[in-house]
C-alpha cells in the first residue's frame, strides 16, 4: 500500500475496487486510519475557512467577465452553441435562409451569396413549434448526459429538486419515478430557454445509459400528438400535455425510445408516486409487455437501482 | 445565456476561494481573479472545445499569480495579512472551533508555497491530481509528494507536536 493512495483514499480520486483495498487496510493500521481522519479534518477546516468566499455577493465586475468570456468560448466552439439563440429566433432564422435562397437562386449553383440573415426584417416572435423544443431538448441532453456538472441538483432529496424546478418553472413539474423500467433519478437542472426556464431531469440505468426528461412551457399552437425527431444519435419524443410540453432524449432506437416514452406519460399522468417505494401496480400496462431488453443494453432489474448509492 | 454560462459561475466562485485562501486579501484575491478572467477573455479562441474548462482557467491563473508575485517581490512592504483577514473571517460557532480554525490558518501559513498551492486545489477544490499537475506543470508524482508533505506538516504542527518521526508505510 503505497502512501498515495491514502491521500487518494481521503480524496475520493480512487475506484472502488482500490477503495475497499484501502479500506481493509486501514482497518488494521491504526496509524495509516489517524492520518486519513487528520487530513479529513484538514480538509474540513479549509472549507469552514474559506467556503464563505462562495456565499458572498458575486461582483458585477465577475458578472461581466463571465458572461463576455461564455460569449466568446460560445463563438469560440460553435457547434456547441444550442441555447444562445432562442428557439424561434433560430427557427426564424431557418426560414429566412431559405427565403434568400429561393430568391437568389438565379444566382446558379455553385455561387453562394452572403445572406443577410442578420439583417433580415425582425420576425414577429412566432410561437415556437414543439419540434424545436424537441431539438433543444436533444442538444441538451447530447451536452450534459456526459459532463462533469451532469446535473445541478442530485436527486438525493427528490422533493427539494420538484420544488426548485417547479419555483424556475412557474409550474408544478415532478420527476416521473422510473425505477419499474430501470430508470434510476440522477438529479436535474434548469435552462433558460425563451419563454421561461426548462427543466431537464436525468435518469441513468445501472449500466449506465442515460435518459434525460425535459420540461418546459413553450407557447405552442399545437395539440399533444406524440412526435419522434432525431438529431444525429440522439432520439427524442415529446409531446404537451397541459401547459407543459415534455420531450424525451437519449441515445436510442425510436421503438427503444417510444417504450420508454409511453411509461414515462403513464407515469406523469398519474402524478408523483408516493415515496420511498412506489407500488409496482402503477407500471403503465405497455412497460410490462415491453421485453426488459429493448430498454436497455444491459436489461435492468427493476427495483434494484434503489440500494445503489447515489451519484453525487 | 452562453453554454458555458452555469459552468463558468461554477468556475469562477471556484476561482475565487482558492484566491482567497492563497492571498488572503480579498482585494487581492479579487484582483487576481479579475486579472486571471481578463486573460482567458483575450485567449478564449485558443481554449480546445470539448477540454477541462476548470483546469484551464485554473492555469491561466496560476500563471498570473506567479507573475504577480515575482512583480511584487521588488516592493518594499506587504500588508500585515494575519491581522486583516482574521477580521475578515465568518465567524464560527464556538470558541473552540475558532481556535482550531485559525491555528489552520496560521499553519497554512507556514507551508512553503508550493506545497500551500498543492493542497488547496486538492483538498479545497477538490481538483484531481491529474489536473493539479497540468495547472502547475509538474509530474503527478510531484504532487503526490508535495500533497504528502503538506498534509504531515499541517498534522504534526496542528497536533502541537515536534515534527519528530512519523510513519510511513512505503510499501
Amino acid at each position: 500500500m503505497r502512501d498515495s493512495d491514502l491521500h487518494a483514499y481521503v480524496d475520493g480520486q480512487l475506484d472502488s475496487a482500490r477503495r475497499i483495498e484501502v479500506e481493509t487496510w486501514l482497518a488494521e493500521d491504526e496509524e495509516a486510519a489517524r492520518r486519513v481522519d487528520a487530513y479529513r479534518a484538514q480538509n474540513a477546516a479549509l472549507h469552514s475557512l474559506f467556503d464563505s468566499v462562495l456565499r458572498e455577493p458575486a461582483d458585477s465586475r465577475f458578472a461581466d467577465l463571465g458572461e463576455r468570456l461564455g460569449q466568446r468560448l460560445d463563438a469560440a466552439s460553435a457547434p456547441r452553441r444550442w441555447w444562445s439563440q432562442p428557439g424561434w429566433q433560430r427557427m426564424a432564422a431557418s426560414v429566412a435562409f431559405v427565403a434568400a435562397g429561393l430568391g437568389a437562386g438565379w444566382l446558379g449553383h455553385g455561387q453562394m451569396a452572403p445572406l443577410p440573415v442578420a439583417q433580415a426584417p425582425a420576425p414577429a416572435p412566432a410561437a415556437p413549434t414543439l419540434q424545436a423544443f424537441a431539438e433543444e431538448a436533444t442538444q441538451a441532453h447530447s451536452f450534459y448526459a456526459n459532463s462533469r456538472f451532469e446535473v445541478e441538483m442530485g436527486a438525493d432529496n427528490q422533493d427539494a429538486l420538484n420544488n426548485w424546478l417547479s419555483e424556475r418553472l412557474g409550474r408544478a413539474v415532478f420527476a416521473p419515478d422510473l425505477g419499474g423500467i430501470g430508470y434510476r433519478l440522477i438529479g436535474g437542472r434548469s435552462l433558460p430557454a425563451e419563454g421561461g426556464a426548462v427543466a431537464q431531469y436525468m435518469y441513468e440505468t445501472g449500466g449506465g445509459t442515460r435518459l434525460t426528461l425535459f420540461v418546459g412551457t413553450p407557447k405552442a399552437d399545437q395539440q399533444a400528438a406524440f412526435s419522434f425527431v432525431k438529431h444525429g444519435e440522439i432520439a427524442s419524443f415529446y409531446w404537451a400535455e397541459g401547459v407543459l410540453t415534455y420531450a424525451l432524449a437519449g441515445r436510442f432506437e425510436r421503438d427503444q425510445l417510444m417504450t420508454i416514452a409511453q411509461a414515462v406519460h403513464q407515469k406523469l399522468k398519474s402524478g408523483p408516486a408516493p415515496r420511498p417505494a412506489a407500488p409496482q401496480s402503477q407500471s403503465a400496462p405497455e412497460v410490462k409487455q415491453a421485453p426488459a431488453e429493448q430498454l436497455a443494453p444491459q436489461p435492468p432489474v427493476p427495483g434494484s437501482d434503489q440500494e445503489r448509492p447515489k451519484a453525487s | 445565456m452562453s453554454i458555458f454560462g452555469i459552468e463558468l459561475e461554477v468556475h469562477i466562485a471556484s476561482l475565487r476561494r482558492y484566491a482567497r485562501a492563497l492571498v488572503r486579501d480579498r482585494g487581492d484575491a479579487d484582483d487576481l481573479v479579475q486579472e486571471a478572467l481578463a486573460r482567458a477573455l483575450s485567449r478564449a479562441d485558443k481554449f480546445v472545445s470539448g477540454t477541462n474548462l476548470r483546469a484551464w482557467l485554473f492555469t491561466i491563473m496560476h500563471n498570473v499569480h506567479i507573475n504577480q508575485v515575482r512583480s511584487r517581490a521588488a516592493r518594499p512592504v506587504e500588508v500585515a495579512v494575519e491581522d486583516v483577514h482574521e477580521a475578515r473571517m465568518s465567524e464560527p460557532a464556538n470558541q473552540e472551533a475558532r481556535v482550531e480554525l485559525g491555528e489552520m490558518l496560521r499553519v497554512l501559513d507556514t507551508l512553503p508555497a508550493e506545497q500551500r498551492q498543492v493542497l488547496l486545489l486538492v483538498a479545497l477544490e477538490g481538483l484531481k491530481y491529474e489536473e493539479v499537475a497540468a495547472v502547475l506543470e509538474i509530474p503527478v508524482g510531484t504532487v503526490m509528494s508535495r500533497l504528502s508533505r503538506a498534509r504531515e506538516a499541517v498534522r504534526v504542527r496542528l497536533a502541537g507536536g515536534t515534527p519528530a518521526v512519523t510513519l510511513r508505510r512505503v510499501k
